[in-house]
């Protein structure tokens, strides 16, 4: 475990919403430092401030308070123009809903990133046939979205964050809209990636199944964090832990489950 | 809270949606109360009276105006709904009744249309004043026309657009009604197919395009009968738009988009895709403005051009204030006397020399000249002609039509305004000679007088008149011109009795003709007016539907723009696509237009290059305002 660089490093993060007389906090004062080649879950009740600190490390938010840094770069001090390359260049997203493009075939929908960066054609055709052998979409490149099942356009969508090998993959409930077996289907995926291709994953879950996946857990109440637990590789033994950890933070029994 | 008090407020709080909206239709109707007005006012029922063809004119173009007004309020009427099934969907969901919602939309939506009104009506008065001081001068008159507020106008006005309102108030009533909650929630989400691609049609829009044009640069040259040409033209290209923007284009945006190496540059696949993808719902809509954009044009650039051709006629028909006949030195001089004499002022005498001759064309089945005579004369006298009456243009017509030897220039006769004929290069025998025909123009001669006037005019070399001389009679028309022609009852009556023959031989100030061209310009105003409206309503309805696709882009472009799509990168998409279903029409429509012009242009034997160039000009900057306003609230909707 030496000589580990650090690639996310969030200090202090506050972030209030609302104006004078009526702030809410919902994130207070956060620290957190993820190394690269890391597979961290995100849990938590809801409102606990989960996704808005995934979204605070990934951009899409600005923190109220404190500093983060992506690979060395602050990100709060960032100007809007450079802020749609470094997303390109430095992140890569899988959410919830899919968010393929309907009028676009899965070829294209991967090609995205790639052809705004104006990559040469002959690369990008080679990446994405390489890609999605991994991924296993190789069959469904030239159909679109509407004829895909939902485990095969969560991949899709991870093939497409991965397409410009980013350093770290944002990933808010990408089980959320799927059942037990695709879920664990896009989550063998997410594994491999984050064995074969060393990228960094940070991933927002309210599925303990989920989170097991996962090489380190933080979980978040009420806006501060509030424990942690560290993978030993064994899976089983983790989903115990994880669920005798919600249980003793407090939450509702079947919103956490 | 009541209904109306809901609706009210409401309406002032989407206020900022309705902006575009509400200014289209008060322009709408300020426009329709001038029209309005103008067919109640009595100096123009005066006017119309006498040319029965302007009534029939001006009820037609209310006709169209109406149902141009009405399909944009139905477009517009829809785009609203569907912006707002999501808050209709909210109050469904709190427990309102859906009756009740439909009441509040319909009393809105009728609210705004009264609205319309309250700012319209006034505007359309404070405005009819300036429109029929435009009108006077449009149709050169010096005729005042009183401004006076038409109370029949402003009732025909509120009867006419209440209805529609209520109308549409009706409509929004029972869509509310009837919508089901779901739908009203997931309003935007919807699947979209592959749009299937159809070669035959494809194929056959554009072979039907490209033989609608064909005929219609042709109609002169092959001598098609008119009517069915231009029949055949206008549904061969209109259907041919359909399919060009249903089937075709579909066709070669898939092939762009199988190009991988064209395909996979920048922002290129976002817009490829999309408008592919649309083309399917917004074909229709394409095709139809650009037919819509075509009429505009051509309407607007015919105006344009009736205006002047007006202007050109009026000198062609009646060059001088009277003419003679006479060759007597003692007659010219007594006429002279006379006028002398009296309350006018000379200006000038034009006298011109010719024969009458019989022609026959070699291979020609149609008869070109009227009992087949025409009148013969000299290239110096045209020029004398020419030169008297400062024809403007005239060193270059002069230039083209001197004949050489064997050779003639045909001039068509003054009583028509236009000959479907084309007898360029055709060959001609007169008086035992075969000429050829050089050139066909048309320039003042004799003016539209009895019997002369409707014959045609060869120009010969003045060589060959000279030998022709010794074998025929010499007619000579002295064209006078002097002030006030208006006036000249009393003199003519005078000159008449000096001139042998009397009123056989006399021909006076020729009124008549230039009130038909008066009507003219009544058609010129209409014309211009019309496409006005035209432009405001086409535009305006594809403005909102465009603006509705908007409303279905908004989670694609918040997705792009995690990924990492900069807000440069968003608005190059959306110019573009915008342009594709916005520019690409009336580009199309300009293209047809070209054609209907040079079909008017061929039949009416003038050049309108002027008008059409300007008519484009001005139709261009109006949809550039139109597309960067267009383009700057698309952008507005899908990047916040």
């Amino acid at each position: 475990m030496l000589n580990l660089k650090k690639i996310i490093e969030a200090l202090n993060v506050t972030k209030e919403y609302g104006e004078t007389g009526g702030i809410f906090r919902a994130l207070k004062e956060v620290s957190l430092e993820i190394n690269e080649g890391e597979f961290v879950g995100i849990m938590g009740p809801s409102g606990s401030g989960k996704t808005t600190l995934l979204n605070i490390m990934s951009t899409i938010d600005k923190a109220t308070l404190g500093k983060v840094q992506i690979d060395g770069k602050e990100i709060t001090t960032i100007k809007e123009k450079e802020i749609a390359k470094f997303r390109r260049d430095v992140i890569g997203f899988v959410f919830q809903d899919f968010n393929l493009l309907d009028n676009m075939t899965i070829r294209d929908n991967i090609a995205l990133p790639l052809t705004l960066n104006n990559v040469n054609i002959d690369i990008i055709i080679k990446k994405i046939d390489e890609l999605s052998k991994v991924m296993g979409i190789s069959p469904q490149l030239d159909k679109y979205p509407y004829e895909l099942s939902g485990g095969q356009k969560q991949r899709a969508v991870i093939c497409r964050a991965l397409i410009n090998n980013p350093k770290v993959i944002f990933a808010d409930e990408p089980t959320g809209a799927l059942d037990s077996k695709l879920s664990s289907e896009v989550l063998d995926c997410f594994k491999r990636v984050n064995k074969e291709f060393e990228t960094t994953i940070i991933m927002v879950t309210h599925d303990a199944f989920a989170a097991s996946y996962c090489s380190r857990i933080m979980f978040l109440k009420d806006g501060k964090i509030n424990g942690r637990l560290d993978s030993n590789g064994n899976k089983k033994e983790l989903y115990k832990k994880i669920l005798n950890m919600l249980t003793v933070m407090g939450g509702t029994g079947d919103e956490l489950l | 809270m009541s209904c109306f008090k809901l609706a009210f407020k409401l309406l002032k709080d989407n206020l900022k949606i309705y902006e575009h909206y509400l200014m289209v239709l008060v322009v709408t109707v300020a426009t329709y109360y001038n029209f309005v007005a103008m067919r109640y006012n009595e100096t123009y029922i005066q006017l119309a009276n006498r040319l029965q063809s302007t009534a029939i004119a001006s009820f037609t173009c209310g006709f169209v105006l109406l149902c141009t007004v009405i399909f944009f309020m139905w477009h517009s009427n829809g785009f609203f709904f569907k912006q707002r099934q999501k808050e209709i969907g909210l109050y469904l969901l709190m427990g309102i009744s859906s009756s009740k919602i439909g009441m509040v939309f319909a009393i809105e939506s009728f609210l705004l249309g009264a609205l319309s009104i309250v700012i319209g009506l006034p505007l359309g008065i404070l405005f009819s004043k300036l429109f029929f001081m435009l009108l006077g001068k449009a149709v050169s008159l010096n005729v005042e026309f009183p401004l006076t507020i038409s109370f029949k106008a402003v009732l025909q006005l509120i009867i006419i657009f209440t209805l529609i309102f209520v109308f549409l108030a009706f409509k929004n009533y029972f869509e509310v009604k009837k919508s089901q909650l779901i739908n009203m929630l997931n309003a935007t989400k919807k699947n979209s197919t592959v749009p299937k691609l159809n070669y035959p049609k494809g194929f056959i829009g554009v072979i039907l395009i490209i033989g609608g044009y064909i005929i219609g640069v042709n109609v002169r040259q092959q001598e098609f009968d008119l009517l069915l040409a231009s029949m055949s033209t206008l549904i061969m290209v209109c259907l041919g738009t359909y399919l060009l923007f249903g089937s075709f284009l579909t066709i070669i945006l898939s092939k762009l988009i199988k190009n991988v190496k064209f395909k996979y540059k920048n922002v290129r696949i976002i817009w490829l895709n999309n408008t592919f993808f649309r083309l399917k719902i917004n074909y229709k809509t394409l095709a139809m403005t650009a037919i819509l954009a075509a009429s505009t044009v051509t309407a607007f650039s015919i105006s344009l051009s009736f205006k002047q051709f007006a202007d050109d006629n009026i000198i062609m028909e009646s060059p001088y204030s009277f003419s003679y006949i006479s060759n007597e030195a003692e007659v010219k001089q007594n006429v002279e006397k006379v006028i002398n004499e009296s309350k006018h002022q000379l200006i000038g005498v034009n006298e011109i020399s010719f024969f009458v001759v019989d022609t026959k064309y070699l291979n020609k089945k149609h008869r070109i000249d009227h009992k087949n005579q025409a009148i013969v004369t000299s290239y110096s006298e045209i020029e004398k002609t020419l030169e008297f009456l400062n024809f403007k243009n005239k060193e270059i017509i002069l230039d083209k039509i001197r004949p050489k030897e064997n050779e003639v220039t045909f001039v068509l006769n003054a009583n028509t305004i236009a000959s479907p004929f084309f007898v360029k290069g055709e060959e001609l025998s007169m008086n035992g000679r075969v000429y050829t025909v050089k050139e066909d123009i048309k320039v003042p001669f004799t003016g539209n007088i009895p019997t002369l006037g409707r014959k045609n005019i060869y120009v010969i070399s003045d060589k060959e008149y000279d030998e022709l001389k010794t074998s025929l009679l010499e007619i000579t028309l002295n064209g006078v011109s002097i002030t006030n022609p208006e006036e000249s009852e009393d003199l003519i009556s005078k000159v008449a009795e000096i001139v042998p023959g009397g009123f056989e031989k006399v021909y006076p100030y020729i009124s008549q003709y230039v009130w038909e061209y008066y009507a003219l310009g009544i058609f010129f105003f209409l014309g211009l007016f019309i496409s006005v409206v035209f432009i405001l309503a086409t535009f305006s309805t594809l403005y909102f539907k465009i603006l509705s696709n908007a409303l279905l882009d908004r989670d694609q472009y918040i997705m792009l723009k995690k990924i990492g799509m900069s807000r440069k990168e968003v608005e190059k998409t959306v110019y573009v696509q915008v342009a594709m279903e916005f520019i690409l029409p009336i580009i199309v429509g300009i293209i047809h237009s070209i054609v209907a012009m040079s079909m008017v242009e061929q039949i009416m034997n003038v050049k309108f290059t002027l008008q059409i160039s300007s008519g484009i000009v001005l139709f261009a900057l109006i949809i550039t305002i139109f597309y960067l306003r267009l383009s700057k609230n698309y952008m507005k909707m899908v990047y916040q």
